[in-house]
């Protein structure tokens, strides 16, 4: 099945196989940020946005996607010049092993296109789907704060 | 196969799909606000239902919290109150709130026709559509006046399906309950009216009395399926106590509406 639908800014026609899932889809072409963790939904670590949405890659078929708007967390940024979320999940320590981090990532970019100053409540509310076995969730909170904090300076002053 | 969020689905049928089909293209993630109550497309988002300050207005708390308790945010951003209710499942959030809400129901395919809550939840859903049907519509009827709901899901985790869950819609009388419904699912599938807990509280104040004779009749009246994470015993005392809570909290809110 032929897909035209738009990946990480870029206008692209990927072929889908029958059956597969969204997350094979991304990872068949090469976004290696969408981790095949649990593949029902459990764990998150597959979280990108469709739409601006915070959704589960193995929770979609491949064929639900035809002309969605696709970002995964190569898209919003890379390591010479990384998106204020990447950058506060590094200098927060947010990281162990990293595999949820770029779901965790995505789920707080959702989170921050939608609201610019969301209370811990919110925060909490639009992270509960991603799991972090490594450790505990303070790094992950002190992450968000300082991406928020650093966003909002930089609407400030744009 | 006819898919609307899909979350369920992917799971069952991965690598072994024919040809779905899918309804998000079809306009069904509507809502209007009519005069008999709040028409909810079949594919309005279980994330929409929780945060839409008009929709928790109109159709009462008790179907917000119902939706925010399905799995996680990722999950509530695909899920689609039709499939949640068509696809009925033990740990399905929002038919217990929607019985208690006296939501009805609109398939349409071979001709339309309207199910009401009795009729709707005297089995699986499934069993009203035929080939080329689908549920579009849920409509969930207007509050009347000094009117409160609730819903309360009680699970492991937040993120776990619900070993109970339960909703009510309460209408107080100065302070006397003159309409009631309780529902309780998760162990229910179809969910179960309270029969005998409604007749408990009803026509009269919700003193600690009464809600403990509603709590005693709500475990009595449940007859929970197996389920490996916990006993028989158990679910029928968490009936008791979330039918209490849920009637507690809706005579609370019913109280607060007309302030």
């Amino acid at each position: 099945m032929k897909l035209n639908l738009t990946l990480n800014g870029e206008a692209r026609t990927l072929d889908a196989q029958p059956g597969e899932m969204l997350l094979e889809l991304l990872r068949r072409n090469n976004c290696w940020s969408v981790k095949n963790g649990c593949q029902d939904g459990n764990c998150g670590t597959c979280v990108v946005q469709v739409n601006g949405e915070a959704v589960n890659a193995c929770l979609m078929m491949a064929g639900q996607v035809q002309g969605a708007e696709i970002l995964t967390c190569e898209g919003i940024g890379n390591p010479r010049a990384p998106h204020p979320i990447q950058s506060h999940f590094v200098t927060a320590a947010a990281v162990q092993c990293g595999y949820c981090t770029p779901g965790l990532i995505m789920s707080t970019k959702a989170l921050l296109d939608r609201v610019s100053a969301p209370s811990d409540v919110e925060i909490k509310e639009a992270l509960d789907g991603n799991l972090c076995r490594c450790t505990g969730y303070v790094k992950i909170m002190d992450a968000v704060h300082g991406a928020i904090e650093e966003l909002s300076g930089q609407e400030a002053t744009t | 196969m006819i898919v609307a969020g899909a979350t369920e689905v992917g799971l069952r049928i991965r690598g072994s799909v024919r040809a779905l089909v899918d309804l998000s293209g079809l306009g069904l993630d509507q809502v209007t606000y009519e005069d008999d109550g709040v028409h909810l497309g079949a594919m309005v988002r279980a994330t929409r239902i929780y945060r839409d300050p008009a929709i928790r207005a109109a159709a009462g708390d008790a179907l917000s919290e119902s939706a925010f308790a399905i799995g996680s945010e990722p999950i509530r951003n695909l899920t689609s109150i039709g499939g949640n209710v068509v696809h009925l499942t033990s740990w399905s959030d929002t038919p217990p709130a929607l019985q208690a809400l006296d939501a009805s129901f609109v398939v349409e395919g071979n001709g339309r026709r309207m199910y009401d809550s009795a009729e709707f939840w005297g089995g699986q859903p499934r069993r009203l559509l035929e080939a080329g049907d689908i549920l579009t519509e849920v409509i969930v009827p207007t509050l009347a006046a000094n009117t409160g709901t609730a819903f309360i899901k009680h699970a492991k985790t937040a993120v776990d399906f619900a070993l109970v869950n339960g909703a009510a819609r309460v209408t107080m009388d100065d302070d006397i309950v003159s309409d009631i419904r309780l529902s309780i699912g998760a162990m229910h599938t179809p969910p179960l009216r309270l029969a005998g807990a409604e007749a408990a509280l009803l026509g009269g104040p919700l003193s600690d009395e009464r809600l403990a004779a509603a709590e005693a009749a709500a475990a009595a009246e449940v007859s929970p399926r197996r389920d490996a994470r916990a006993s028989e015993d158990y679910l029928r005392h968490c009936a008791g106590v979330v039918a209490r809570r849920c009637a507690s909290l809706a005579a609370k809110r019913a109280g607060e509406s007309n302030v």
